[in-house]
């Protein structure tokens, strides 16, 4: 028995559709957007669509970027935006994979990356760049905040989007009196067996809380400027184990398991079942307060002179498509107006990054005028308390040895 | 009685209570613990299917390739399964064995070092792949349900047909594919709710580039937002139930129209 | 496609042959070498041989329960009449229910806030509805494997109740008359019938539990994890030192997995000889 006639034409189309789908792609644009002046770019990119990869566990920032920024990006330039959500470890490999293969023509256009990410992006030349200083609304940011990324040198290879600094939420009217140092929390936990936990350290904001117990434990975080010495990491971070590992018992379900990301932990507190949550936007529990997911007694708090601020980035990777789109929405990103929607609670809560003594006017008034409700510290005192962050090889390191020491019990 | 109410009272409870939870959860706009009903009942969730128009296109896209993987299933599976029920092969059996592998061994086996090879060569993040992984994958189910029907169906028909001068193209359009249609439907089925229902195999080989209604709702199940999760849960249910729903109604027409009897 | 020919070894299976023994032996082959340098390294890792241990233990539990569960109620149901078949087709319902969504179900009906929880309180059985938070958080695997319970006893339940469709109705009324116990007629009537699509049902569920990723990736905990999750994380989320150890325990498990479904093939023939003589 043979394939009939009909048989074989079904199969060859299919083969052809397999084939087509593959090579259907826009032929390589070799020429350097770099070398373009801002107009040439803005012509470039008009008409077509940008692919941006980001982190997407927090259903608030995905709708705020497909509703506020696609509109803007489409009406001002007439560029499409296709959010692609991805973890940023994720996206990383993928453009590493593609860099080994010489795939010349990647699908991804923008990158929201910072910290360990950025790293070894710029040191794999994963990235385009140096591509800030092609940017004019970077004229509104401060130079000196982004010379570094945890310790990696920026040099124009991302470009600034946003001010980041770890809080902590609890609801104040079940604590009156939280904990303000690991010291006392250490304590809380224990007189509170099974109401609080955190992240797994492969979590961007689980490795950042432990980030904050590792410096609180072990004389803060100006002790870690020198650079990683594995022999010296395995001394120092001995307390921080110890800490973990004293804490266990009493953490939700006896800290046999962990919520795997943030958005479990997110899940966690608000059904209740535990009474800290924790996040890395400052602003954002006011929002989730207006939007009826937390109570409105809900409050943020940092530990003394221990909560972590960063500044996150976007980069373009060196395969993109579309590099002049990327361009584009990187820049309108920074765009004033961007910003302070995004520094409004009701939408995220994420500080800018721009240097408001640059602005002026409405600009400026529409940064003075945001409310960003009770729920959010005073600037004052999130800048008192931040510490920067440090290199990331520490926080591979510590991500690493955690599963080790803490989830399976070794010494 | 009393044991035909156990269990029927324990089908109602395991089978049907579950899918009910999870219409009423898409209706709660506020349900916790105490709370055995929603305290809050509200239309807010579904509106929102209405309002967010980017649900269209992973849906059409889930739809497509979910289509691609059946059809390219049935034209490498036909053939292969009248040959397996009629044909004399040595070792037959170990080769049915073989062919079923492909949905038996874990996926993610194999499924890793294709990635390695096709992004190597630039097939990757193309729905073209994503349609070939996907039958690869599911295809089994679908040689098993037609090998069976080609068992049930026999030579003799096929035989008789030709002997009267029918062409081979004749005799499987109109004597074969009527009677076979059972098991074409109903292994179809199998390799259209795998293949729509799959997460793994589309975000691994498309990279999270080509659309997919389950990638867009894995992080709504992951996440704090059951109500909304269950409106996405349940469309993910309904659709498949109304393609396959409306297949049937309009194949049994067909079917009824050129059935020999 | 007309009568039977004898050919050494027909052309019509080669399409398929090829696509499937292609796609089988490429998608092995980059994992085989890139894992040369990991034997060693996985030797010495203790967690990849607690993710095989944990997996085996939550295919062999989900899968025996879903196998045992299904034969029960297919023979529950199997003779019903009118109404009474009708509604018993209810338990078909879990079968276009994709996993992800299963998987969602039993978190909203399992986790210490969620319905079961309720549902207890109100009944006054409940205080403190931690006494929930083994359920999904012990260490134990029990979310997957309630998942997996509820997604494929239906599953089971198909099969078995194909083969008892064609079984003679007689033959049970006949052993009755002669006066033949309950487990008699189970042992000499239905299992006969039944075995061999058990044996096929199970291991094809067996072999899914252990190496699936949507489940795990919604209610699994930390530690240990599923097969798949354990490879994913050290294939995509973590530094490229983890490779080599990785895909050398991806061989391992589509080692295991052919082995075991080798084993299933002979044991079934061997079984099959045995009712022909």
């Amino acid at each position: 028995m043979k394939i009939n006639k009909g048989q074989s034409i079904l199969l060859a189309v299919m083969v052809l559709i397999l084939g087509a789908s593959g090579a259907c792609k826009a032929s390589i644009d070799k020429s350097d957007v770099r070398n373009l002046s801002w107009a040439e770019i803005e012509a470039k990119a008009k008409g077509t669509t940008v692919t941006w990869a980001m982190w997407g566990g927090d259903d608030r920032i995905n709708t705020w970027v497909d509703t506020v920024v696609a509109t803007r990006l489409k009406k001002d330039y007439g560029v499409d935006l296709l959010r692609i959500p991805m973890d940023a470890s994720v996206f990383v490999s993928k453009v590493s994979n593609e860099k080994s293969a010489n795939k010349e023509q990647g699908s991804l256009d923008l990158l929201w990356i910072n910290g360990e990410n950025f790293r070894r992006a710029k040191s794999e030349g994963l990235l385009l760049g140096p591509i800030s200083d092609k940017l004019p609304n970077m004229a509104l940011v401060n130079p000196q905040d982004v010379v570094y990324d945890f310790g990696t040198l920026v040099e124009g290879y991302e470009v600034p989007y946003g001010r980041a600094q770890f809080v902590f939420e609890y609801d104040s009217a079940k604590i009156p009196s939280p904990p303000r140092n690991f010291v006392e929390l250490k304590a809380w936990i224990i007189a509170h067996p099974g109401r609080f936990t955190y992240p797994e350290a492969s979590d961007f904001t689980g490795s950042a809380f432990i980030r904050q117990v590792f410096y609180a434990s072990s004389g803060g975080q100006a002790n870690y400027i020198k650079p990683f010495d594995q022999d010296e990491f395995a001394v120092d971070s001995a307390p921080l184990w110890a800490w973990l590992k004293d804490v266990r018992p009493y953490l939700w379900q006896k800290g046999t398991t962990y919520p795997s990301d943030k958005a479990k932990l997110d899940t966690l507190f608000e059904r209740g079942e535990v009474d800290f949550n924790m996040s890395y936007s400052q602003g954002g529990a006011q929002g989730l307060i207006h939007a009826g997911r937390y109570p409105a007694t809900v409050r943020t708090l940092v530990m003394e002179r221990q909560s972590l601020g960063n500044i996150h980035y976007t980069a373009v990777p060196f395969n993109s498509p579309n590099p002049a789109g990327a361009l584009i929405l990187a820049n309108l990103l920074l765009d004033p107006a961007i910003q302070a929607s995004k520094n409004d609670p009701l939408n995220w809560g994420d500080f800018t990054v721009l240097d408001t003594s640059k602005l002026k006017g409405q600009d400026k008034a529409s940064f003075e005028s945001l409310d960003l409700g009770p729920a959010t510290l005073p600037l004052q005192v999130l800048a008192a308390n931040m510490v920067p962050e440090i290199s990331s090889s520490y926080v591979e390191a510590l991500e690493n040895k955690w599963e080790r020491h803490v989830l399976t019990d070794s010494p | 009685m009393i044991k035909k109410t156990l269990l029927f009272g324990f089908l109602a409870i395991v089978f049907v209570v579950p899918v009910g939870l999870l219409g009423l959860q898409s209706l709660a706009g506020s349900w916790s613990y105490p709370d055995l009903l929603p305290s809050v009942l509200t239309m807010d969730y579904w509106g929102r299917l209405v309002s967010r128009n980017n649900l269209l296109i992973p849906l059409l896209s889930s739809f497509l390739y979910s289509l691609g993987a059946v059809l390219l299933s049935l034209v490498l599976t036909l053939p292969a399964a009248a040959s397996l029920a009629r044909d004399r092969i040595p070792a037959r059996d170990l080769w049915e064995l073989l062919l079923l592998t492909p949905a038996v061994i874990p996926a993610v086996t194999t499924a890793l070092g294709n990635h390695y090879w096709l992004s190597r060569l630039s097939l990757t993040d193309t729905p073209g792949l994503i349609v070939v992984m996907l039958c690869f994958y599911s295809y089994p189910y679908l040689l098993r349900s037609l090998t069976w029907g080609y068992r049930l169906l026999g030579p003799e028909l096929g035989a008789a047909a030709r002997n009267l001068g029918a062409g081979p193209v004749r005799v499987f359009l109109q004597i074969e594919l009527p009677l076979l249609w059972p098991a074409i439907f109903s292994g179809s089925s199998i390799v259209f709710l795998a293949a729509f229902s799959d997460y793994f195999l589309v975000s691994l080989f498309g990279g999270g580039v080509v659309p997919s209604f389950a990638t867009v709702i894995v992080p709504a199940l992951a996440s704090s937002q059951r109500s909304w999760a269950s409106v996405l849960a349940l469309v993910f249910l309904l659709f498949p139930l109304i393609v396959f729903a409306g297949l049937d109604l309009v194949l049994n027409k067909w079917q009824r129209r050129r059935s020999l009897t | 496609m007309g009568a039977p020919r004898s050919h050494r070894f027909p052309v019509a299976l080669l399409p398929l042959l090829v696509f499937a023994g292609v796609l089988t032996l490429a998608g092995i082959l980059p994992s085989l070498v890139g894992s040369l340098e990991g034997w060693g390294e996985l030797a010495a890792d203790p967690r990849f041989l607690s993710s095989f241990a944990f997996s085996l233990w939550v295919a062999t539990v989900s899968s025996l329960g879903a196998t045992i569960a299904g034969l029960l109620l297919s023979l529950a149901i199997y003779n019903l009449k009118g109404a009474q078949r009708v509604f018993a087709q209810v338990y078909r319902i879990p079968l276009i229910l994709p996993h992800l969504t299963v998987a969602f179900l039993t978190l909203l009906i399992w986790t210490p806030s969620g319905f079961l929880a309720s549902g207890l309180h109100s009944l006054g059985l409940l205080d403190d509805p931690q006494i929930l938070g083994p359920v999904l958080y012990s260490g134990w695997g029990w979310g997957i494997i309630l998942t997996y319970l509820l997604k494929e006893t239906p599953f089971i339940m198909v099969l078995v109740l194909a083969s008892l469709g064609q079984m003679d109705s007689q033959l049970v009324l006949a052993a009755r008359n002669l006066g033949a116990g309950r487990w008699q007629i189970f042992r000499q009537v239905f299992w006969p019938q039944c075995f061999g699509s058990l044996q096929t049902g199970f291991i094809i569920i067996f072999l899914y539990s252990l190496g699936a990723y949507e489940v795990p990736f919604l209610v699994g905990e930390s530690y240990p994890p599923m097969v798949s999750i354990q490879l994913y994380g050290s294939l995509f989320k973590q530094d490229p030192s983890q490779r080599a150890k990785a895909l050398a325990f991806l061989i391992v498990i589509f080692v295991f997995s052919l082995v075991f479904l080798y084993a299933y093939f002979r044991a079934s023939k061997k079984a099959q000889n045995q009712e022909d003589t």
